[in-house]
């Protein structure tokens, strides 16, 4: 998988910001579609994916408003343990959660593919920090799978489907669901930076 | 200061205020008849005579003069044939001439046909004061400080006078009544009605017409809604902004305008309302309104495919849309609003287009009615920067270890023939794991605590913008909110009314 932002890049150098993201979407839209039999079935929807760990994900392309580089994220003290703290865009002071976090993985430091991904949801802006941004995807509604029913558990359902393309499985998120946190939760609040204080 | 030059700001401040109302009586003037008319020719002769009095008592000859040929440009012309154009660049002269000599009374006169004109903005740049009595915003900030610290004072009397009598008490409730009612008309003096802001759209509505061989007027409406001063600056720039836009792209010339069925006199309307919590600041015009349809084409084409169900017009805030293509509905526009809306946003406010084919495009600036800006101290604890507001402090000064000690696990010191509690920074908000006793304590007082705050420095003092944190963080103990520093950096507002509350002890031992 090529990275969206180098992809993107290279075509057009001077965009940034979701501006990449609505080029790339561009690009996709332009590529020939499969065969004729596909098309007529074929609903198309425009994703983005991203990388944590092993796996890749996937966010509807429209709940993105843009992607940035991890610039100063700022910690807030005892916030829910998936919030990695606060970063300033343009002035605006906007939450970032840590994805690995949110969706029950190991957390790790930010390298130099991470990447936040800025979505809307519900007139709220939220920062989701990945390991990577792959992709801008066209996907055929009419293939998403429903995720075996043994795997999914309360607490997943940001999961909104599964889907097989080119050999790689997309596991594609609700970003709605996805921040939804609990921040009652003691098990999540619990922050492993902190220790107690002592004379 | 000495008495001339203090003089010399009151000629200055009341020439600006005399030369913005000759300004409003020539573009009156142009659309007026009969008697309303004579009436403002009336009242601009008295104003431009006051100038040139007021120049004359000065000692600034050529301002004396400039104001007596426009005198005489009026008088001269009667009723009719006013040369408002010319009339306007000598009030632009006349306006920059007066800068100059505030900055530097020795500054050799200049013949009044020799005065540079200068384009409206620059001018008009500073924000005029209102009449009535004229304070300036420096002398009511120090007003706004004073009173929070009299609430801090008043706090401290209520403990001292815990075991007095009841008539102390009485005197005391009225005192607090009192200073209440204090606080409240003081920061309400903050607040500026939004026609100090009107005036100067008006001259841009006449300019960007007469450029484009239009016929336009300005309606306002609402001009004595209020806003925080804070915010004046920000709807000067977004208003002129947004009504230069409603003039040059929006209005269609008098020729279109008569074979569209519409007045050839296109018509820009500001109205201002007070909504809730908000502000919202309308700018419409009855122009040729934007297809969303063209819209969306002129998007796809420049490489901003919208999806179906988004909303067309939001691509005019896209930064650089407009310079991507040619199609005129929007040409010029899509830079310029990126900026304003990003300012905008910035200051807590947001800004919305709706549109109708042939009937024209109304912007919808809202603004918060006011701003919350606190003096705060920046405090570092460990590689964090905190904000403190300064209506709480009573008092900072060193740690040095041989001061600190412990009781009951906790740390105190002494302070003001007592013991004051502290509250390591570090440790209650997890960066640290043992109380430093070595640093900065803080004090503050609230709801008749008192608690010392201690920190590695104190690194400044500064006025910050209080924004919110969003509810996904929690409710974290001892943080008011968020600011972001002139560097960038997005840092936690600290709440000291919390912590005077939140625990001194050690975590460990709790």
């Amino acid at each position: 998988m090529t990275d969206v932002l180098q992809g993107a890049a290279s075509a057009a150098p001077r965009l940034a910001g979701s501006d990449r993201v609505y080029a790339f979407a561009d690009q996709v839209a332009a590529e020939p579609t499969p065969s004729d039999a596909a098309v007529a079935a074929a609903v198309w929807e425009t994703w983005v994916t991203c990388r944590l760990g092993s796996e890749t994900f996937a966010f509807p392309v429209d709940a993105i408003q843009e992607i940035l580089r991890v610039a100063t994220i700022t910690r807030v003290p005892d916030a829910p343990h998936p919030v990695r703290g606060i970063i300033n865009l343009r002035g605006r002071v906007v939450p970032v959660v840590d994805l690995r976090v949110r969706l029950g993985l190991e957390a790790e430091a930010p390298g130099p593919r991470s990447r936040i991904l800025v979505a809307s949801a519900r007139g709220r802006v939220i920062g989701l920090l990945v390991d990577a941004v792959e992709q801008v995807v066209r996907l055929d509604r009419n293939r998403f799978e429903a995720p075996p029913a043994d795997v999914m558990t309360e607490q997943s359902a940001y999961i909104t489907a599964v889907h097989q393309r080119d050999g790689v499985l997309l596991i594609l998120l609700d970003p709605e669901q996805v921040l939804i946190i609990s921040t009652h939760n003691q098990d999540l609040t619990q922050d492993k930076d902190k220790a107690p204080c002592v004379r | 200061m000495d008495g001339f030059e203090a003089l010399r700001g009151e000629y200055a401040l009341d020439a600006r205020e005399r030369l913005d109302r000759v300004e409003q009586s020539l573009l009156a003037v142009e659309t007026l008849v009969g008697e309303p008319r004579d009436v403002e020719l009336t009242r601009l002769k008295a104003e431009l005579h006051t100038v040139k009095g007021n120049s004359a008592m000065m000692g600034f000859t050529d301002l004396q003069q400039l104001a007596h040929q426009m005198e005489d440009a009026v008088l001269a012309t009667g009723t009719d044939g006013l040369d408002v154009a010319s009339l306007l660049v000598s009030v632009d002269r006349f306006r920059r001439r007066v800068v100059e000599l505030v900055a530097d009374p020795a500054s050799s006169p200049v013949a009044a046909s020799e005065i540079a004109a200068v384009p409206a903005e620059t001018a008009e740049a500073a924000p005029t004061t209102q009449t009535g009595v004229r304070v300036s915003f420096a002398a009511l900030d120090g007003l706004i400080d004073l009173v929070a610290e009299m609430v801090i004072e008043r706090n401290r009397l209520e403990t001292a006078i815990a075991g007095a009598g009841p008539d102390v008490h009485l005197a005391f409730e009225g005192l607090e009544r009192t200073l209440e009612l204090l606080q409240e008309r003081v920061t309400a003096l903050r607040m500026t009605p939004l026609h100090t802001v009107f005036g100067s759209l008006r001259r841009i509505v006449h300019d960007e017409a007469h450029k484009d061989g239009k016929d336009a007027r300005l309606v306002t409406t609402g001009g004595e809604t209020p806003l925080d001063k804070a915010l004046l600056e920000l709807a000067n720039e977004a208003l002129g902004h947004l009504v230069r836009n409603a003039v040059i792209h929006g209005l269609e010339p008098a020729a279109a305008r008569r074979a569209a069925g519409k007045p050839e006199t296109g018509t820009v309307r500001v109205a201002a309302a007070v909504r809730g919590d908000e502000v919202l600041i309308e700018v419409a015009e009855d122009g040729r309104g934007i297809d969303p349809e063209q819209l969306r084409r002129a998007a796809a084409a420049k490489g901003f495919p919208l999806a179906p169900e988004a909303d067309p017009y939001e691509v005019l805030f896209e930064s650089g849309f407009s310079t991507r293509g040619s199609a005129d509905l929007s040409a010029g526009r899509g830079v310029g609003l990126a900026a304003v809306r990003e300012a905008v946003l910035r200051q807590g406010g947001r800004i919305e287009v709706r549109s109708e084919i042939g009937r024209g495009t109304t912007f919808q600036l809202w603004l918060p009615l006011s701003v919350s800006i606190a003096r705060s101290l920046l405090l570092r604890a460990d590689d964090e920067l905190y904000a403190l507001p300064m209506a709480l402090v009573v008092d900072s000064r060193r740690l040095r270890p041989e001061d600190a000690h412990d009781v009951n696990h906790a740390g105190v010191i002494r302070w003001r023939d007592g013991m004051l509690p502290l509250l390591d920074l570090g440790c209650h908000f997890g960066t640290r794991p043992r109380r430093r006793r070595d640093g900065y304590v803080v004090v503050v007082e609230a709801a008749g605590k008192r608690r010392g705050l201690v920190a590695d420095r104190i690194q400044g003092l500064q006025e910050v913008v209080v924004k919110g944190l969003d509810p996904i963080c929690g409710r974290p103990v001892g943080v008011a909110g968020t600011t972001v520093l002139g560097d960038g950096r997005p840092i936690l507002i600290l709440d000291p009314r919390s912590l005077v509350d939140a625990a001194v002890f050690d975590r460990e031992e709790m």
